[in-house]
């Protein structure tokens, strides 16, 4: 009895009770939509925060120094020893290519990942230059931009010799940008 | 703000005419006014969205191949952040489904809603009752794991052993003779996109003529206060019915998931395996009724009464011809789905109740359950591209388990598992083993139901506490490994000696003993290995041996992950 009283009181004709219903209604229907938006977001964010490989800090050998002749830039395949992708663990992985070019002593590892979209530069011999079949971009012996639309030289990536060993690190960078960030 | 939200949509209102039909939707009247029992129409629809939305997230992180299904379902359900509950959900969504379905069923029928004019509404829904069925039976096989891998193979054998076309039938759903990538494919084209596709469609059809006919209300009431029938519009009268019932459903749903930590998944798909396999809970009834029919008949049964039962549904609307919608004078058309509901109640009770008090059963059950936390617990290291089952066969314990369960449980007892003719295995050569071993080796823990007797026990009052403790300790130190008292096992070997235990038993590790074991090296990796290789060896048990030479039997390998399982319980672990 008191139940209804109190629900008479509250809810004076139809036309308010209908919009007190509208109001819960609306209210019950937002809980809904977070409840599942909210874990449904979570989950989806996760690649945010993962990486492909873990990162290794020594770089792996790739190519004894003597078979690198000055000028004649070489391509050679990146490759570590364990990765894992999502749920799997492999091993001796490849995981792109990079040029090396030798300087006397010195030799600079450059990633054939081109700066302005990603597709995989070539050295021609007969310019002697690098260039990106995609979009035209060319670069000079040393990686910096000669023409096209690349927004950055060729990134160099870490690269060490080592008991005449030449150690190269893989690394990506952004593409599309002036600067060269890691991802 | 507001108004220009508003002139957005008087934009999109000129062009759309969106609010026409939002309102007709919306105001739809629901004559006989608003009710509870409308509402499990909506929780299914609401719960058919859930299963889309989480069906697709779970889609975005699965492998549908042979090798990487059940690696992407165990990486999603232990390091995915919240993967668990995606999952959990979906499969708990699958079970809301199916009891809901049943209410609204129930509902149906009481209220007479499949009668005249309504007939092919009801057959719509049946056929998506049907659809239900299919993606339960479909997505229990995607995780490849034991339970559904063994329980997809029983339904799919009962459909190839079909006469004429069962084999070719069978092939087409497998991809080929037998369970492999292609079956993956297939169940899973199935699951995502054939029957979504059809289940989408027909709940087009099944809300159209829901909206041409509208709801059926509770015929008695209307006859009784013969006055024209009140109505009250959808939003928000029925439709805060509707949000309250789903919030309900997916509350409850969330309980379960959160108390379960989510849907469960068993070790790998081993097709050497033995498993007692059973289906998911709502196929429970038919697995039950299968065991009524057997031989030949269990084909016709498998078959048969689902079709038969899905005939008597259909059929429903053709036979009730009754004047009055009033359900106490349909009692024979209610009384076919109340037996339908009802017979599919009790035979699943029945299944539940006789496989909760068959031991065997339960043993088996708990060691899908430890393989399975196994599997998952190494598979965070990452699954080798060969597949799920690499983990377990290059995992050393899972090995020699499944080396143990098939040489040595027709006599050892080990957790839970096996017979009592040898000694128990639990804790063997734990200090705590060997205590109650010294005090009474011919207990049938021990030697009692072996041919190897006449030892003389170490009664109370000849050897006891501090003594006997160093005793035990000396004999437990001869095993190696860490955690030994030293001091406390030299002065055990005094014991040994001054108790005239060495009159009878060597201990140098070498020389012969008359079957009576020589216990230098007792219980290392090399004396084991060399016992269990040949127990009759001569610092063994020699002529009394009673335990057969797994030398011949077994390979080294195989021997040497028996030898880890077994040292492993000298350092007992936690039951």
């Amino acid at each position: 009895m008191l139940v209804k009283k109190t629900y008479k009181w509250l809810y004076v004709g139809m036309a308010d009770r209908r919009r007190f219903l509208a109001r819960v209604g609306e209210a019950l229907a937002a809980i809904l939509g977070t409840v599942i938006a909210v874990p449904a977001l979570a989950f989806l964010s996760a690649p945010l925060r993962r990486r492909r490989v873990e990162a290794q800090t020594e770089g792996s050998p790739v190519l004894p120094l003597d078979r690198l002749q000055d000028g004649k830039p070489v391509r050679v395949t990146l490759r570590v020893e364990r990765a894992r992708d999502a749920w799997n663990a492999l091993e001796n992985v490849t995981l792109g290519s990079a040029f090396l070019v030798r300087d006397g002593d010195k030799v600079t590892a450059f990633s054939t990942v081109c700066p302005h979209a990603g597709c995989a530069v070539d050295w021609e011999s007969e310019h002697g230059t690098f260039a990106c079949p995609c979009h035209g971009s060319v670069f000079s012996r040393d990686g910096k931009t000669q023409s096209g639309p690349s927004p950055r030289a060729l990134d160099s990536l870490p690269c060490q010799v080592r008991e005449g060993k030449v150690f190269v690190t893989p690394e990506r960078y952004r593409t599309g940008v002036s600067d060269k960030e890691s991802v | 703000m507001g108004a220009q939200v508003s002139r957005v949509g008087d934009w999109l209102e000129e062009r759309v005419g969106y609010r026409a039909i939002l309102k007709s939707a919306l105001e739809e009247p629901v004559p006989g006014g608003a009710r509870w029992a409308y509402v499990f129409g909506s929780v299914l629809m609401f719960l058919l969205v859930l299963q889309a939305v989480t069906g697709v997230l779970l889609a975005a992180h699965y492998g549908s191949s042979a090798t990487q299904a059940w690696a992407s379902v165990a990486y999603l359900q232990t390091q995915v952040p919240l993967g668990w509950l995606i999952r959990g959900i979906h499969s708990a969504g699958a079970s809301a489904m199916m009891i809901v379905v049943d209410l609204h069923l129930l509902q149906v029928t009481l209220f007479g809603a499949y009668r005249k004019p309504r007939e092919v509404n009801w057959w719509v829904g049946l056929a998506m009752m049907a659809c239900l069925f299919g993606f339960a039976l479909t997505g229990y096989l995607l995780p490849w794991d034991q339970k559904g891998y063994w329980a997809t193979q029983v339904a799919t054998s009962l459909l190839g052993a079909m006469p004429v076309v069962g084999n070719s039938l069978k092939s087409l759903l497998l991809g080929g003779s037998d369970y492999g990538n292609y079956t993956i494919t297939h169940f899973y084209a199935l699951h995502i996109l054939v029957l979504p596709a059809a289940m989408a469609t027909l709940a087009v059809v099944h809300l159209a003529l829901f909206r041409k006919h509208g709801v059926t209300s509770w015929a008695r009431k209307k006859k009784e206060s013969g006055a024209p029938e009140s109505s009250a519009p959808f939003w928000p009268d029925q439709l805060v019915r509707d949000f309250a019932a789903m919030l309900l459903v997916l509350g409850l749903m969330l309980a379960f998931v959160l108390r379960s930590h989510g849907a469960s998944l068993e070790a790998p798909a081993d097709p050497t395996s033995a498993y007692d396999a059973r289906p998911e809970w709502y196929f429970l009834p038919l697995y039950q009724m299968l065991k009524y029919f057997p031989g030949r008949l269990e084909i016709v049964a498998a078959l048969g009464v689902p079709l038969l039962i899905g005939g008597a549904l259909a059929a429903l609307p053709l036979l009730d011809a009754a004047e009055h919608a009033d359900a106490s004078k349909r009692k024979r058309f209610v009384a076919v789905v109340i037996l339908f509901l009802g017979g599919g109640l009790g035979l699943g009770l029945q299944a539940h109740f006789s496989d909760s008090h068959n031991a065997a059963f339960q043993r088996s059950a708990a060691r899908a359950e430890r393989e399975g936390a196994r599997a998952l617990k190494l598979a965070e290291a990452g699954v080798p591209p060969a597949g799920g089952l690499a983990v377990l066969d290059n995992d050393p314990l899972s090995r020699a388990q499944k080396i143990f369960h098939e040489r040595c449980i027709g006599c050892h007892l080990l957790g839970g598992e096996g017979e009592r003719r040898a000694p128990d295995l639990d804790g063997w050569s734990s200090r705590a083993w060997l205590s109650a071993f010294l005090r009474d080796p011919s207990n049938e823990r021990f030697y009692g139901k072996t041919k190897i007797h006449g030892m003389k026990p170490v009664k109370p009052g000849t050897i006891d506490g501090a003594d006997f403790d160093a005793l035990v300790e000396w004999i437990f130190s001869q095993g190696g490994g860490d955690g030994v008292d030293a001091k406390k096992a030299a002065r055990g070997r005094e014991v040994f000696e001054s108790s005239g235990c060495d009159e009878c038993h060597e201990s140098d590790g070498k020389t012969a003993g008359e079957g009576i074991p020589n216990l230098g090296g007792r219980a290392s990796a090399a004396w084991l290995a060399g016992f269990i290789a040949d127990p009759s060896g001569e610092t063994y048990f020699g002529s009394k041996n009673d335990m057969p030479k797994f030398g011949a039997k077994c390979s080294a390998a195989e021997i040497d992950a028996l030898v880890a399982l077994v040292r492993n319980e000298r350092n007992p672990p936690q039951r």
